[in-house]
């Protein structure tokens, strides 16, 4: 910490972060346009239909992710259970109906175990008091071993047709698809309009306040684990139909890096108190289109994992920008 | 510095102010909340560049780039809302930005112990240098900064309301202090909303309104009111003391046994309808551990409390009476705002049920900020709009904008620790009206304030807490400063 940082009063620094804050993200939102813009003009196939709708699953199989994960970096948590939640839960389903289970018990069993995982993160954080980053990181490990245990590290194949049909496209628009932008718009208005929403911001930004102000702490708390916890759910029957499959591996190691930098990009805050749902997806479909692109261009797995690494390093430093002022 | 001129968005914050302090002598530096004080001192200090303008020391000029530029020659700040690392000691915060160094590596933690102990003693003897801060009582924290200062040997140093969270003991150490750093040839401006103050440790002073400087002079030639006639460009009325006998009145709330670690033992009292009932007691009496323990807001088990409903006296548990009060917090940074939401986020913050849908719990934005427009009205709060950031209100405005909140919540109960803490003159009588209006509504009022003028003229009844114990309950006549100042010290009564 500087000495200037030390010298300068607190309310003093805020406000001259908030006016540098405008700045830096209307600097993120150019260097983004930018970005792809270069990649639109120098990467062949960019424009292709196929590619397009390729960059949109992702978008909304993993995409989920982040829409709870703004919600509980507003509230001022952060959630990094959500990719072994969302492999349990395709796991569990998986396994119950390649037994000969129903399809649509199964898809209550994936929303159910997402729900579990975020009552467990909830009361563990607010009614606990244990730091999120340790309480989330724990049950990412625990909901991986139950994925593995329930997969036996195997892949789980021959789902039932019922369910493979939720990854019917409508057009060319694949139902997760729409169900994600549906999901998306009510988050949208629940954060912005609703008196919950307003709530996640202000516990966020300063939680003693907020308890004087007679607004239930714990509950909100609680709720925006929940939130992120039940959309794990609906991630993981998603994206378990779409690839028409489940394994313990099945959402990547970079899913978490990347899902937290496209918040971050969107105007999320690791400090809590900040961040929109339309930024969150703008940066998601940014990032996603970097990933794509290095594909397309036949960068090989590991040396673009190096690439987005940069990058994440890069957007959490763009954060700590915005709260130096 | 001279024609110093300083714009934000939708304010001229500083207009052409020229400023002259010279060594050895003490400059007040005085105005209404919003007349640019602060911004002035932050462009002295560094923090902030000017639009315009030029600063002079010694006659050489200087331009600063950041606070530690100003720093580096010599010119030492003490901020209104100064900001700590809780989790650090007393005596690292104050070497923070230069640690005692023994070599490259290591810090000198004996020698940093040994320095912090000397200047804490000179000010705040209680408070200990190897304490975590997060164990110094919020309004003591100042006395940090004041330290920092001290051990930084500037030469030029700037008091923004140094004493507003300072008791009647630390605050005589602190004019000593002064007093001695004048003697040395040191250059000393003071911001101050007390007058009594600026009267007793200023030689000359200057008024701000509205970013201009609209009057100057010696302090030995005008007196307070004429000081106070210059803030608020006006007469200044006053308000009369009317102490009423609630003693006889219906309870609303009764609060027993409340222990507060080694603080408090065993304290409770009794709430009338439609009093105020003063709680009185020096810097470090446990006055706000009572009310947090009351309200459940610390990790400690004291006492029971019970409400009065129906003529029924019911207990009520402390998170549900937390709820049902209206509670204006002694640190207004630390738990009265959401400073980087905008002002009418704030002001609605308490009260959100009240513009919330029974459907889908829609908030109705657009009467939110009606509604704030009419508070800012009422207690005229200056600001450009209901839109902007609380961090760029000012210190005396962002105390209005916590009672804003409140009074927007309503409540039979309001709890007030320390309400008028930075507010000037003409500000403070209007929330002193509204105060009395509440109480004269039926409301039931705890107030809570170091100035014992403001306890004189709105208390009906006063508590006073010493040595962890309720030892004295004073009504009418006896609610007088001399009363108050003797038993709050020694336990008995003046008469
Ligand atoms: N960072 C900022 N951004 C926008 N406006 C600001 C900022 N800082 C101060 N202002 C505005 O400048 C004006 C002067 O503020 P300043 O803090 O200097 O007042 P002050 O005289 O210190 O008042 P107080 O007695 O309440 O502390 C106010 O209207 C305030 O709203
Ligand atoms: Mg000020």
């Amino acid at each position: 910490m500087s000495s200037e940082t030390i010298r300068s009063s607190g309310g003093l620094l805020l406000s001259l972060r908030e006016d540098n804050n405008k700045r830096i993200n209307a600097m993120v939102g150019v260097v983004a346009v930018i970005v792809l813009i270069i990649l639109a003009l120098t990467v062949p196939n960019f424009f292709r239909m196929q590619n397009i709708v390729n960059v949109l699953e992702s978008v909304s199989s993993v995409g989920f992710y982040s829409l709870g994960l703004t919600i509980v970096l507003v509230s001022g948590g952060i959630d990094l259970s959500v990719p072994g939640v969302i492999m349990a839960a395709a796991c569990l389903g998986g396994s119950y109906m390649v037994h000969g289970g129903n399809w649509f018990v199964a898809f209550l069993m994936m929303l159910g175990l997402g729900i579990l995982f975020g009552l467990i993160n909830g009361l563990a954080v607010a009614k606990g008091k244990m730091i999120p980053f340790i309480v989330t990181l724990s049950t990412l490990v625990l909901s991986r071993g139950i994925a593995e245990y329930l997969s036996a590290a195997q892949t789980i194949y021959g789902l039932p047709d019922e369910f493979l049909a939720l990854d019917t496209k409508i057009g060319i628009v694949p139902i997760g698809v729409i169900v994600f932008i549906a999901v998306a718009i009510l988050l949208m208005v629940l954060l912005t309009r609703t008196r919950l929403g307003r709530t996640f911001f202000l516990v966020g930004e300063n939680i003693e306040t907020a308890r004087v102000s007679g607004i239930k702490t714990d509950m909100v708390l609680f709720l925006s684990y929940l939130i992120s916890g039940f959309l794990a759910g609906i991630g993981a029957v998603f994206l378990t139909a779409r690839l028409g499959s489940a394994t313990a591996t099945m959402v990547g190691d970079t899913v978490t890096n990347n899902t937290i930098a496209s918040c971050i990009i969107g105007g999320a805050s690791l400090r809590g108190g900040q961040g929109n749902i339309v930024g969150s997806v703008l940066g998601l479909i940014f990032i996603t289109i970097v990933d794509n692109c290095f594909n397309l261009l036949g960068i090989g797995y590991y040396v673009g994992m190096v690439f987005k690494g940069l990058i994440v390093a890069l957007v959490i430093y763009i954060d700590v920008l915005r709260s130096k002022g | 510095m001279s024609n110093i001129t300083k714009e934000f968005p939708g304010v001229k914050a500083l207009d052409n102010v020229c400023l002259y302090a010279e060594e050895g002598r003490v400059l007040g530096l005085i105005g209404i909340n919003g007349a640019g004080k602060s911004t002035l001192m932050n462009v002295l200090g560094g923090v902030y560049k000017p639009d315009g303008g030029t600063i002079e020391l010694d006659g050489k000029e200087m331009i600063f780039h950041s606070p530690s530029d100003a720093y580096n020659a010599g010119i030492a700040f003490i901020h209104q809302e100064p900001q700590y690392f809780l989790s650090l000691t007393v005596a690292e915060n104050i070497f923070i930005s230069d640690l005692y160094m023994k070599n490259k590596v290591f810090t000198d933690k004996k020698k940093m112990m040994e320095e912090a102990e000397k200047y804490l003693s000179i000010i705040a003897s209680n408070i200990r240098p190897d304490q975590l801060l997060e164990n110094v009582a919020i309004g003591q924290r100042q006395v940090i900064e004041i330290v920092r200062a001290l051990t930084a040997g500037a030469n030029v140093i700037i008091f923004d309301e140094p004493t507003s969270s300072l008791g009647r003991q630390e605050k005589e150490n602190l004019f000593k202090t002064i007093n001695k750093l004048k003697a040395e040839g040191k250059i000393i401006i003071y911001i101050s909303h007390y007058l009594d103050e600026i009267m007793e440790i200023c030689d000359d002073y200057i008024v701000l309104r509205d970013g201009k400087l609209v009057n100057q002079g010696l302090i030995s030639e005008t007196d307070k009111s004429g000081l106070s006639n210059m803030i608020i460009g006006q007469k200044l009325e006053h308000l009369k003391k009317k102490s009423i006998d609630t003693r006889d009145r219906e309870t609303v709330l009764t609060v027993e046994d409340i222990h507060y670690g080694n603080l408090l033992h065993g304290v409770g009292f009794e709430l009338k309808k439609g009093e105020v009932l003063g709680i009185w007691g020096l810097m470090g009496s446990g006055r706000t551990e009572m009310i947090r323990a009351m309200l459940g807001l610390d990790r400690v088990p004291g006492g029971k409390a019970y409400i009065n409903e129906n003529g029924n006296k019911l207990p009520i548990k402390k998170n549900e009476l937390l709820r049902k009060v209206g509670y204006i917090t002694e640190g207004r940074h630390f738990d009265g705002l959401f400073l980087s939401k905008p002002v009418w986020k704030n002001v609605t913050s308490a009260n959100l049920d009240a513009y919330t849908s029974k459907i889908f719990h829609m908030l109705n934005i657009k009467k939110e900020y009606e509604d704030t427009k009419k508070y800012i009205d009422l207690l005229q709060i200056k600001v450009p709009n209901a839109g902007v950031k609380m961090a760029t209100l000012s210190g005396g405005n962002q105390q209005k904008a916590v009672f804003a909140k409140w009074i927007c919540k309503g409540a039979d109960i309001f709890i007030l620790d320390e309400p008028t803490r930075g507010v000037d003159v003409g500000a403070k009588l209007g929330i002193h009206k509204i105060i009395r209006e509440l109480a004269s509504q039926g409301k039931s009022v705890i107030l809570i304030t170091s100035e014992a003028d403001e306890m004189v003229d709105l208390a009906d009844r006063v508590l006073i807490l010493r040595g962890g114990k309720i030892i004295s309950e004073q009504t009418g006549a006896d609610i007088n400063q001399k009363n108050l100042m003797m038993i709050a010290l020694q336990g008995v009564s003046a008469s």
